[in-house]
């Protein structure tokens, strides 16, 4: 990564900073990179000190309490059940987080693998990397990762191997592309003419080359696998009680949005300001990693 | 352009199979006995026997997977585990419903995207640029369910204007619209959010154009400037963007369908996968992949049809 932008960008070369560090400083002057940035670390702080944070146990009914709209007792109001929809919403962060950052990072190092190994070697190994990516993105996301959990049965390890299973194709296409892009280049040929072995070749200086869309496809799918979790908790096919994810949350509330539409809003818009602040962010960070985009 | 399109209809053979022989590989890895979930647990074991013979599942795996391609391609689905009727039959009487949903979404979501992102490209750096932006980015966040969810509460729970769920009187077409509008609003916002980002960065990078000068400079009008030549040229990433909204509609239209007590291919889908009837889930995943394989050839086709620079051969 760092040869390739370096190259591009030699004034600042010559002032000896990296491409990683101008990427940085750049974020660091982006409002809005700064406001997703701080949004997210509430956010992650929240789901890993859900005990600390949340003011009643989630789980625990208060049936003389039920349906209550947003009061000084309850902030974002109780469910059918008179649980705390805030401390629902809370410990909410922990799954759907979870879900988020643990599905992305396996469906993105399988993803790369398969990617790398398809678009550096060529040939059958390519053919068949190919032919598995445009079947698995035939399927609309949310009707493979269904599929999958009615298969694997709904509970948090699977709602996890089920939405990584789906970013896998999308990881693979991009590392594709990106490899059959970089493996022409120069500095490629210059180290296979000089006899370095190919899997080396592949994993120090490919790998390093195409990792700039990688990162920022990372930040974005995460937001989408959030989504997708959602979407499947809505559904009725996410986690089982009594865990909660947000989209189950929203699930417990649908009955009752008419009466109380608390229930399911608060949760909602949690998942909407997560996902908004990985959009900002991934978007402000392929800018900054942008050298064509300089100020 | 005939030639191209033949050749891309050929090569979408071999991803058409394999989608439906992975939909048979999943469906056949479901724990549990078929047979066995029609008749109940207490059924005897020579009538499990019995029925296990008669769908076949006692063939060879092969040559399930050959009945089950044959069946495919004579239109011929099996027949539900829950009712024994045929599930394509099932499927067929749903599309309409689904069909209606997606095309009066997809149109609500291309004329708001389109419109939007285009006002929003041309009053670049004003404040309606930032609000229409601005919604858009919050749009793209949103969950559909949440959109559908907020809708419901101000136009049919607080105003009235709109019923809250099911599809409307049969016979009676305005009663079917009224109830079309709010599930194909929701699903077209939420696809009007992408479409407006993709808008008005495509017309921006063609405004910043030589030809567009020149139109401007020969004193064309502005609207004829706009809709002659940027938008035209805009266009091709805007194809794609709504072409690959067909996809967000599927999943969306499942989330819609539940969420509105709608009929239709999602709400199917989900109320098979909850009763166990494997057959109609395999026909429905099955249709809504294909129906996705032809819409994104399409979307193929249609570029070269947008841009004549584009030559296949």
């Amino acid at each position: 990564m760092a040869d390739s932008l370096m190259a591009r960008s030699t004034a600042r070369r010559d002032r000896g900073e990296s491409a990683g560090a101008i990427a940085f400083k750049r974020l660091r002057k982006s409002v809005p990179a700064v406001l997703s940035m701080v949004v997210l670390t509430i956010m992650l702080g929240v789901a890993i000190g859900a005990p600390l944070v949340a003011p009643k146990d989630p789980n625990r009914p208060h049936l003389g309490d039920r349906l209550q709209p947003p009061n000084a007792e309850y902030l974002f109001g109780t469910d059918h059940y008179g649980r705390d929809i805030l401390s629902r919403t809370i410990y909410g962060a922990r799954v759907s987080l979870t879900v988020g950052l643990v599905a992305v990072s396996i469906g993105a190092v399988i993803g790369i693998v398969l990617g790398l190994l398809g678009g550096y070697f060529g040939g059958v190994l390519d053919g068949l990397v190919s032919r598995f990516i445009d079947i698995m993105l035939a399927f609309p996301l949310l009707l493979l990762a269904l599929t999958l959990i009615v298969v694997l049965g709904s509970n948090l390890l699977n709602v996890i191997i089920a939405t990584a299973i789906t970013t896998v194709p999308q990881f693979a296409r991009v590392v594709r592309g990106s490899v059959l892009g970089v493996k022409e280049r120069e500095f490629i040929l210059a180290n296979r003419a000089l006899g370095a072995m190919s899997f080396r070749t592949m994993l120090r200086h490919v790998l390093p080359n195409v990792a700039a869309p990688i990162i920022v496809m990372a930040t974005l799918y995460t937001a989408t696998v959030i989504i997708l979790e959602a979407n499947l908790g809505f559904l009725g096919f996410g986690v089982q009680p009594p865990q909660a994810s947000w989209g189950s949350i929203v699930n417990d509330g649908r009955r009752y949005l008419a009466q109380a539409p608390w229930v399911s809003i608060f949760p909602s818009l949690a998942i909407t300001v997560t996902v908004l602040a990985l959009n900002t962010f991934g978007d402000a960070f392929r800018d900054a990693m942008d050298p064509r985009l300089t100020k | 352009m005939l030639k191209y399109s033949l050749y891309r209809i050929v090569t979408s053979i071999p991803t058409f199979v394999g989608v439906v022989s992975l939909v048979f590989i999943i469906m056949r890895l479901v724990p549990g006995d078929p047979a066995l979930l029609i008749l109940g647990e207490d059924a005897s074991r020579e009538a499990v026997e019995q029925l296990r013979d008669q769908m076949g599942l006692n063939e060879p795996l092969l040559k399930q997977y050959v009945d089950f391609l044959v069946g495919m391609l004579t239109g011929d689905f099996g027949r539900s585990l829950r009712t024994n009727q045929p599930v394509l039959a099932e499927v067929m009487r749903v599309v309409p419903y689904t069909a209606a949903l997606s095309f009066a979404g997809l149109a609500f979501g291309s004329v708001i995207g389109i419109g939007a992102g285009l006002v929003s490209a041309l009053r670049r750096g004003r404040p309606l640029d930032y609000l229409v932006s601005g919604f858009a980015t919050i749009g793209v966040a949103m969950p559909i369910f949440t959109l559908g969810m907020i809708l419901l509460i101000v136009f049919s729970y607080n105003l009235g204007w709109f019923p809250a769920i099911g599809a409307g009187t049969e016979g009676d077409v305005l009663d079917r619209l009224r109830a079309l509008t709010l599930p194909a609003f929701a699903l077209g916002l939420s696809s009007a959010a992408l479409i407006t980002r993709m808008t008005r960065s495509s017309v921006l990078e063609i405004l910043g154009q030589d030809f567009v000068r020149t139109a401007n400079a020969k004193g064309l009008s502005q609207r004829v400037t706009v809709l002659k030549h940027v938008l035209k040229n805009a266009m091709i990433p805007i194809v794609t963007i709504i072409g690959l909204s067909f996809g967000r509609m599927m999943s969306g239209s499942t989330i819609t369908e539940t969420l509105f007590v709608r009929p239709g291919l999602g709400r199917l889908l989900i109320d098979s996968m909850y009763a166990r009837d494997y057959t109609q889930v395999e026909a429905a995943v099955a249709f809504f992949a294909i129906s996705f394989i032809v819409i994104n050839l399409l979307v193929d086709l249609s570029y070269a049809a947008l841009d004549p620079r584009i030559q296949y051969g």
